[in-house]
């Protein structure tokens, strides 16, 4: 699902089909199970916060992790 | 005396040169990885009677061959004898450090933590229990911190006995992963390197172990057998990887409060990653940074510019003799590489060092992303552009900032577009002083234009893929002025040693040519040029002399045509010769930093394309003006 800025979120899914990517993501601690907050959108991309750190995430990259909305 | 090397690893802003410089001061030695744009910084140490020599990889958060960063890093660590790794790690992050570790404890190198960012973390609530997480990997991890020198004594002492450490902690993965591997190692040559590593690494997809297999083909069968339970091993690695460190992060770490609330750090974010006003903040700061370096580098132009004349008329050189005409075009070129230097290398990067350890150059390139994306290239490419408004042979050297070789040509290419300084002296001090200052403008507006439909026509013939953006935000920190001064002091040397003694040369060589009146020479032969260009045939001297020496150009252009120039040539022949004289590779200079950077070949086909592409555009643009 999408959320808006400011909502959070939970990835439930990362299903990228290209696994050395995958293996960015989540080396950069973009990972499963973890809270992730959508602090800004910037065109063909969007600002996300995971624990303490700030992402750009490109929109090709953001539309195969799944999240569901907290709470 | 006994030697040991050690190899600096972690994410980047980590805080891997800011370690650096508190274990062996500012005396780095930056030099590119070979064939690659990335660089890699070694410093040399004695402690304690031993010679330590240690070697700063770029930023990677994991060690895969994705990237040329990676690669890089994946070379030396795995391919050049080393004794042991430090992994830079962020206390506020730590499962992301741990990574990488793990990848490397894999290899069987060993390894210890320098924990940095510690108060940082505690400020957020965040305690590191070092003891727990030493225990659980069996190797040290040593709080530190690179300002206060805190840790910096003990994390050399642990390095003093790095290499009889032996790495006791191994991921484990599933029962099928690990059939996997077993049955790959019972195929490997023989190496130095861990066959249980090499296997997991070839599982992994990475070619460069392919070599170690004697037959490929188990690997298709391998994975065949596999793909039932694990259709995607590779990332299935990733994952377990992952989750290890997850929880060898979560065990050592204390949650002792959580902070809530917005800080002033979202505050500035919200602004400087507004919709509009980032970007528009962003244009002002660089706008602004120019103008002081254009006017800097402007006054320091005509100061020395004075002072080597005067110091030559003090000598009593007129400039009549062979030895008077070297002396005095070397050291007007002197004093041009000097005027260019400073400004445009020295203070640049102090700024654009300044921008990156206070964490805003990033935002700076998200903001950048926007506009350069249309063209295909990634925000980054505003740092040499940028440049290019100053010198070209600096920016030359600033597209490193790339990730690929191929991204690198091809923003490099669009230097050919960025008036530098001497071009834009060109087009106010020839076409704005004899023509108008409109003319100037449709000078500025028509470069623009070459620019676009360039990258419109190479998008097509020269295909540049684009990594998908992917971009940490780094917190936004106080500034170290010792980090800064160091790498602006490096870039300046490195300057120093190869333009200036061609801006010597080159106005040397004119000089004598000049002088002998060889100059001439190549008005015949290449009278096709300027008869494409309806300009007359003599100023095909500062056309292609300028090469020489980009500064010359406009005194070249009075001397075969005398000064009253707005009476020889019409409007439309001082515009033409603007443009022609500012698209392109400009000089030798640029011309000799592009081989540099990309070889002979790519160089001279880059420098000639583009010229011929300047003269090209302005003769049709000259139909053009006569068909209206």
């Amino acid at each position: 699902m999408k959320l808006k800025p400011y909502e959070e979120g939970l990835i439930v899914n990362i299903a990228l089909p290209d696994s050395k990517l995958f293996e960015r993501v989540v080396s950069m601690g973009i990972f499963i199970g973890e809270k992730v907050t959508v602090a800004g959108k910037i065109p063909g991309g969007v600002i996300i916060k995971i624990k303490n750190k700030k992402f750009v995430v490109d929109k090709n990259i953001a539309e195969y992790i799944r999240v569901i909305k907290n709470g | 005396m006994d030697k040991i090397k050690i190899v600096l690893v972690g994410q980047p802003n980590v805080g891997k040169s800011s370690l650096l410089n508190a274990l062996v001061g500012p005396k780095v030695v930056i030099s590119n990885y070979p064939g690659t744009t990335v660089e890699v910084t070694k410093v040399q140490k004695t402690f304690d009677g031993i010679e330590m020599s240690f070697l700063d990889t770029p930023g990677i958060y994991s060690i895969s061959d994705r990237s040329e960063e990676e690669k890089v890093t994946e070379k030396i660590l795995f391919e050049e004898e080393i004794d042991g790794v430090i992994v830079v790690s962020d206390a506020t992050a730590l499962e992301r450090s741990l990574y990488v570790l793990l990848q490397i404890m894999e290899a069987d190198i060993p390894a210890v933590i320098a924990l940095n960012f510690v108060e940082d973390a505690r400020s957020k609530g965040i305690k590191i229990d070092c003891k727990r997480l030493e225990k659980a990997l069996g190797i040290s991890v040593i709080p530190i911190n690179p300002i206060t020198k805190k840790g910096i004594d003990d994390l050399l002492n642990s390095l003093l006995r790095i290499k009889d450490k032996k790495v006791k902690f191994r991921v484990e993965y599933d029962d099928h992963i690990e059939e996997a591997i077993s049955q790959i190692s019972s195929k490997l040559k023989e190496t130095r390197l861990p066959k249980r590593f090499i296997s997991v690494r070839i599982l992994e997809g990475d070619e460069d172990f392919y070599k170690y297999l004697g037959d490929e083909k188990i690997l298709d069968s391998i994975k065949k057998n596999l793909s039932e339970k694990h259709p995607k091993i590779d990332r299935d690695i990733a994952v377990t990887r992952y989750g290890i460190a997850s929880l060898l992060a979560e065990e050592a770490t204390q949650i002792v409060h959580t902070v809530r609330g917005e800080d002033i750090q979202e505050k500035v974010d919200r602004l400087l990653l507004h919709r509009s006003w980032g970007p528009v903040i962003t244009m002002l700061i660089l706008v602004i940074t120019f103008g002081v370096l254009l006017y800097l580098g402007n006054l320091l132009q005509s100061i020395l510019m004075d002072l080597t004349s005067n110091f030559l008329s003090f000598l009593h050189i007129t400039g009549n003799s062979m030895p008077d005409i070297v002396l005095a075009r070397s050291l007007t070129g002197l004093a041009a590489g000097i005027s260019i230097a400073l400004p445009y290398v020295f203070l640049f990067y102090l700024l654009l060092g300044l921008l990156e350890d206070m964490g805003i150059l990033s935002r700076f390139i998200v903001n950048a992303e926007r506009f350069f994306g249309k063209f295909g290239m990634p925000g980054k490419a505003f740092i040499p552009l940028a440049l290019g408004l100053g010198c070209t042979v600096p920016a030359t050297k600033a597209t490193r900032v790339l990730s690929s070789k191929r991204e690198q040509f091809y923003v490099a290419s669009f230097l050919s577009f960025v008036p530098c300084s001497s071009r834009t002296a060109i087009i106010m001090g020839v076409v704005g002083f004899y023509g108008g200052i409109r003319l100037a403008f449709y000078v500025f507006l028509t470069l623009l234009m070459a620019a676009l439909i360039w990258a419109f026509a190479i998008k097509k013939l020269y295909h540049v893929s684009r990594e998908p953006l992917l971009l940490e935000l780094p917190p936004y920190r106080k500034p170290l002025a010792g980090n800064i001064l160091a790498k602006g002091w490096f870039r300046m040397k490195d300057f120093i040693y190869v333009v200036i003694p061609l801006l010597m040369v080159g106005g040397a060589v004119y000089g004598i040519l000049d002088a002998y009146n060889i100059t001439h020479m190549v008005v015949q032969p290449l009278s096709v040029i300027t008869s494409w260009l309806g300009l007359p045939d003599v100023t095909i001297i500062p056309l292609t002399f300028g090469f020489l020496q980009k500064d010359l150009t406009g005194a070249m252009l009075v001397s075969v045509l005398g000064s009253n120039i707005s009476s020889v040539l019409t409007p439309v022949q001082i515009y033409t010769f603007g443009v022609a004289s500012a698209i392109g590779i400009p000089c030798i200079n640029a011309f000799a930093m592009l081989i540099r950077e990309f070889g002979f070949r790519r160089a001279v086909s880059l420098t000639t394309v583009s010229i011929g592409y300047g003269i090209l555009f302005a003769g049709l643009l000259l139909r053009i003006i006569f068909i209206f």
